[in-house]
């Protein structure tokens, strides 16, 4: 597959949006990936003569689907993987770049009002036998 | 292949989580002059290996610390966990564990609830299955002793339960999430209450409290969740007991219906025999009666009636912002409204429902059909951060087609392959639907805009129970009411393989209590 065809793909399979979600070619981790991949399919995909064409290429990916379906969907695995790890796209998703650790989160404590619901829960009789 | 003999010991203990550390140190606590031994196939944790800081934290969920074995093996490499595979086709439901010090603890949601004293006489009461050799109210001082050593954030005053001691620690945040539940659960009249979790929500035992980072199944690098290798362990080992790693139990050896020891494999793949008064099997229900029926015992309900707790997901989908994959994922809060049966409802026993938490963006991605394309994307954009997730767990009850069994492979452990057969029983899945209904209704009243079902979870298969459960006859059951086995007396189970029944709620507060129970009646015998 050429450089343009990876890209092309990429694009196809991780589109984004318009709000900031970025195309899985912007996304270098995802590009490295495809670029690295030895998954035989890729080349399949390149050498399928209606990928050529802009129109007939989501065609061809869903045949690739129907055809080949564990390793299309490794290969799109693949991808999804260092598509969400980037910092980029988890912004977009409104989420932070940094690990969970070791600064952790902020998590509301039990709200006020719910102390009064437990107290009538509490007050019920017991549930168990 | 030639054995090294070693000097004989008291008693072989397998396997170092939840069943194994508690029996390991009550034993030693009651009879300090026993020599004892605790052979574990994998390593202990270690919090500098676990991703929760880096970047592939998602992605770890997924591979190297993804909660079932055969995935772990697929991507490769050891992270302490020295697992086995195990063939799951003929299964819905994949098996979740952690083959190492700790044992399953060191993955779980640390969601800790005890069982309903219901739970252990659903034969009296309900006419099914079988009652426990013995009930909630003898397993109680344990059940106290437990939760001591575990460390449990809580609250008193749960209707759902007899009343138990004061919780060592307040209830853990409840985020923007479980404020919203609880809300829909209290306009239904319905009951909540903030879970029992081994969750050190303030600085508790030495361990700091937890700072809600997330990602509890791949390890909790504060150390702010209890798993034994963080609780028994340092205990028993301070007290006596060896521990010894990376040692593979192959064969426990058997002379005129007695065991006298276990032969196991170092991490030089070097073979030693151990000779004991006794053995102790706590492998859990797959690894427990895959090293039992290796080794010959005979016994016709062994490896039989397999249980998981049928699980099932409903997401509801909200337009305001929520938390997003933050807090204990599975410790928040819970409803026993329908855990008791109801005949009405058309099927014995009840269902456990629990707030649960969203998932990492890269799991769920994973996980949309279709995966590809903008379809997938548009939905993350709208659910990712806007989802509420309620689990629902169904009581199993024992079916003797739903097996642990080995295979003719010889597994690189050098035991024999293993696979397991289950499938959901037509009253299993009626109470599944019925908890996903009353699930949604909650949604609903907490103003989800639409929901999504995930009916069953393939997985969930963390509850690993009843393949050698107690019982008083040998045909009907694996051991007695005391751990020991009906065909060969000296070797004892303490995990959940004994289980008879499981109820609905998660096992592992239920397994350190009859362990610790056992041991205590063992030491009296033993001494």
């Amino acid at each position: 597959m050429t450089p343009v065809q990876l890209r092309q793909l990429a694009d196809l399979l991780l589109p984004g949006d318009e709000a900031g979600l970025p195309p899985g070619s912007r996304v270098p981790d995802v590009m490295l990936a495809l670029t690295e991949s030895t998954a035989p399919i890729i080349a399949q995909i390149g050498r399928h003569p209606d990928f050529a064409y802009p129109e007939k290429r989501q065609a061809v990916l869903d045949d690739m689907e129907r055809s080949h379906g564990q390793e299309f969907r490794d290969l799109v695995l693949s991808l999804i993987k260092p598509y969400y790890e980037a910092g980029p796209v988890l912004e977009a998703m409104g989420w932070r770049t940094a690990p969970p650790q070791p600064t952790g989160h902020e998590l509301a404590p039990m709200a006020a009002d719910l102390t009064q619901a437990l107290a009538e829960i509490a007050a019920r009789k017991r549930i168990w036998r | 292949m030639t054995r090294k003999r070693q000097d004989p010991v008291d008693v072989v203990i397998i396997g170092a989580g939840c069943g194994g550390a508690a029996f390991a140190w009550q034993l030693k606590r009651r009879a300090p002059h026993l020599k004892i031994v605790c052979l574990e196939r994998g390593g202990w944790p270690d919090p500098l290996r676990m991703p929760a800081k880096t970047m592939r934290w998602q992605r770890a969920i997924m591979e190297d610390w993804a909660s079932n074995p055969n995935l772990r093996i697929k991507a490769g490499g050891y992270r302490g966990s020295n697992d086995y595979p195990i063939d799951e086709d003929g299964s819905v439901f994949k098996s979740l564990m952690w083959n190492g010090v700790g044992g399953s603890t060191v993955a779980w949601a640390a969601h800790f609830p005890r069982l309903h004293p219901s739970d252990f006489r659903v034969r009296s009461l309900d006419g099914v299955a079988d009652d426990w050799p013995f009930d909630y109210f003898d397993l109680e001082p344990w059940y106290d002793l437990n939760d001591e050593i575990m460390g449990v954030a809580g609250l008193d005053g749960d209707p759902a339960y007899p009343p138990k001691r004061r919780r060592a620690m307040p209830p853990l945040a409840f985020g923007a999430v479980a404020n919203r539940a609880a809300r829909a659960f209290s306009d239904l009249g319905w009951h909540w209450w903030p879970v029992d979790a081994a969750i050190n929500s303030v600085r508790h035992d030495g361990r700091d409290a937890c700072n809600h980072c997330g990602p509890c199944l791949t390890g909790c690098i504060s150390k702010a969740k209890s798993s034994v290798d963080l609780t028994y362990w340092p205990k028993s080992i301070a007290l006596g007991v060896e521990l010894r790693t990376i040692a593979i139990a192959r064969n426990i050896e058997i002379e005129a219906g007695r065991a006298t020891g276990v032969t196991y494999a170092d991490r030089n793949d070097e073979e030693h025999f151990l000779p004991a008064q006794a053995v102790v099997v706590a492998g859990n229900g797959i690894g427990t009666a895959r090293l039992l029926l290796a080794s010959g015992v005979e016994s016709p309900m062994l490896g039989r009636n397999l249980m998981f707790h049928p699980a099932a997901y409903i997401r509801g989908i909200f337009k305001e912002r929520l938390d997003g994959p933050v807090g204990p994922v599975g410790a928040s809060i819970y409803s026993h409204q329908f855990y008791e049966t109801d005949r009405a409802r058309g099927f014995e026993r009840g269902v456990h429902l629990q707030l649960s938490r969203e998932n990492a963006l890269l799991v769920q991605a994973s996980r949309l059909s279709p995966l590809w394309g903008e379809a997938p994307q548009a939905q993350l954009r709208e659910e990712f951060l806007h989802t509420m997730p309620i689990l629902v767990l169904a009581e199993d009850l024992p079916e003797a087609h739903n097996r642990v069994s080995l295979t003719n492979a010889e597994e690189r452990d050098g035991l024999p392959g293993v696979k397991i057969d289950y499938r959901i029983s037509e009253r299993a899945q009626k109470s599944l639907d019925f908890g996903l209904a009353r699930a949604e209704e909650i949604l609903k009243a907490a103003g989800a805009s639409r929901t999504v079902r995930v009916s069953p979870a393939p997985l969930t298969g963390w509850h690993l129970l009843g393949t050698a459960r107690m019982g008083r006859d040998p045909q009907t059951s694996v051991t007695d009411r005391y751990g020991r086995c009906h065909a060969v007396p000296n070797i004892l189970i303490a995990d959940g393989s004994l289980f008879p029944t499981v109820g609905a709620a998660n096992p592992a507060s239920t397994i350190g209590a009859v362990a610790l129970k056992l041991a205590d009646q063992f030491a009296g015998e033993i001494a």
